[in-house]
């Protein structure tokens, strides 16, 4: 009984993150891909994903410390993070990276500005969402089947 | 997943050994192919850097059935890596975010044979996979400049379109012209 609830307090999360736009179809991908031979698999994309993006906002922030600004390599750096974050399905951040390299191909070196510190926010979020979701279908334990929410 | 289970069983049975190299700055990209391809038995060699993978493919180029590239890659891109490995006849499918025609048929030229939108869905890569083991089961595609010249006027012909909406669908009907000419 505890478990099937649980099972349910994790599925809520889970359909909020979708709700809320902060992870798309991509995420359940990944899900897909999750077996019993490897039970951490998601978690274990979302941790290299935290330490490549780590890298590349890192990055980000010393180029856009020049003057003037460098929007080529400043769109590069954020094509490889757009990149990285649609590969797990985040949904809001690769919006704001998006709306980033628009601000480098108009050359707006405010906008620029402005749309890094909103991804990083979105970045902030959703990683502190993703860690209390891993941790309950940690402590949930292995269900029998990725599903989709509706 | 039960699904997924029982094809693995089967799979791991009758090993293909399809031995692809995945090339790409994104560790969960190569992450992503590692695990697909571990489901199907496939060895996989991963490299975060090109000129790095030009050594690997020309020294083991013999037991190289597959290359997996992001095109947008620094120091050397998937455009150089296609022109400097354009006498290894192993085939080569570029993936990116960029989903530009522009990208697309510059990789096509230079010697792709398949382009792959990101973010990667599993159901596309395994079927690009299942379908490169089925041939090399008979013999062993060889993929020559002749059959890249037939290669870019089918994508002339079918239309840049249909290529990218249907990566699979273009590499069976690219696949089934090369029977005639498997050696």
């Amino acid at each position: 009984m505890d478990k099937v609830h649980s099972h349910r307090q994790v599925a809520v999360i889970k359909h909020s993150l979708f709700d809320q736009g902060y992870l798309d179809e991509q995420f359940i991908q990944l899900e897909e891909l999750q077996d019993d031979a490897n039970p951490n698999f998601v978690e274990e994309i979302v941790t290299l994903y935290y330490r490549d993006s780590s890298r590349l906002i890192s990055n980000l922030d010393h180029t856009l410390e020049r003057n003037p600004l460098d929007f080529n390599k400043l769109d590069t750096i954020m094509h490889q993070f757009k990149g990285s974050s649609s590969s797990i399905g985040a949904k809001k951040v690769k919006a704001e990276c998006t709306l980033f390299r628009e601000y480098c191909r108009t050359r707006n070196g405010e906008g620029c500005r402005r749309s890094f510190q909103q991804m990083k926010k979105e970045y902030a979020i959703l990683r502190k969402k993703l860690e209390t979701y891993f941790q309950m279908a940690r402590q949930a334990g292995p269900k029998e089947t990725a599903f989709r929410p509706k | 997943m039960a699904k997924i289970s029982s094809e693995k069983k089967i799979f791991c049975e009758y090993p293909s050994n399809l031995r692809v190299l995945a090339i790409d700055t994104d560790p969960t990209v190569l992450e992503f192919i590692k695990k697909v391809c571990n489901e199907y038995c496939y060895e996989v060699i991963t490299c975060t850097e090109s000129l790095h993978a030009t050594v690997i493919l020309q020294e083991k180029r013999s037991t190289i059935d597959l290359v997996l590239m992001e095109v947008h890659m620094p120091k050397m891109d998937g455009y150089e890596f296609l022109l400097s490995t354009q006498e290894i006849d192993v085939p080569k499918i570029m993936m990116s975010f960029d989903e530009s025609k522009k990208s697309v048929m510059k990789t096509i030229k230079l010697g792709a044979c398949d382009y792959m939108i990101k973010p990667l869905h599993e159901d596309r890569l395994r079927n690009i996979e299942v379908d490169n083991a089925g041939e090399s089961k008979k013999s062993r595609v060889v993929w020559t400049t002749e059959l890249h010249g037939i290669f870019v006027k089918a994508v002339n012909q079918i239309g840049l379109a249909s290529m990218i909406l249907q990566p699979l669908a273009f590499a069976l009907f690219s696949f089934s012209m090369f029977i005639q000419y498997m050696i």
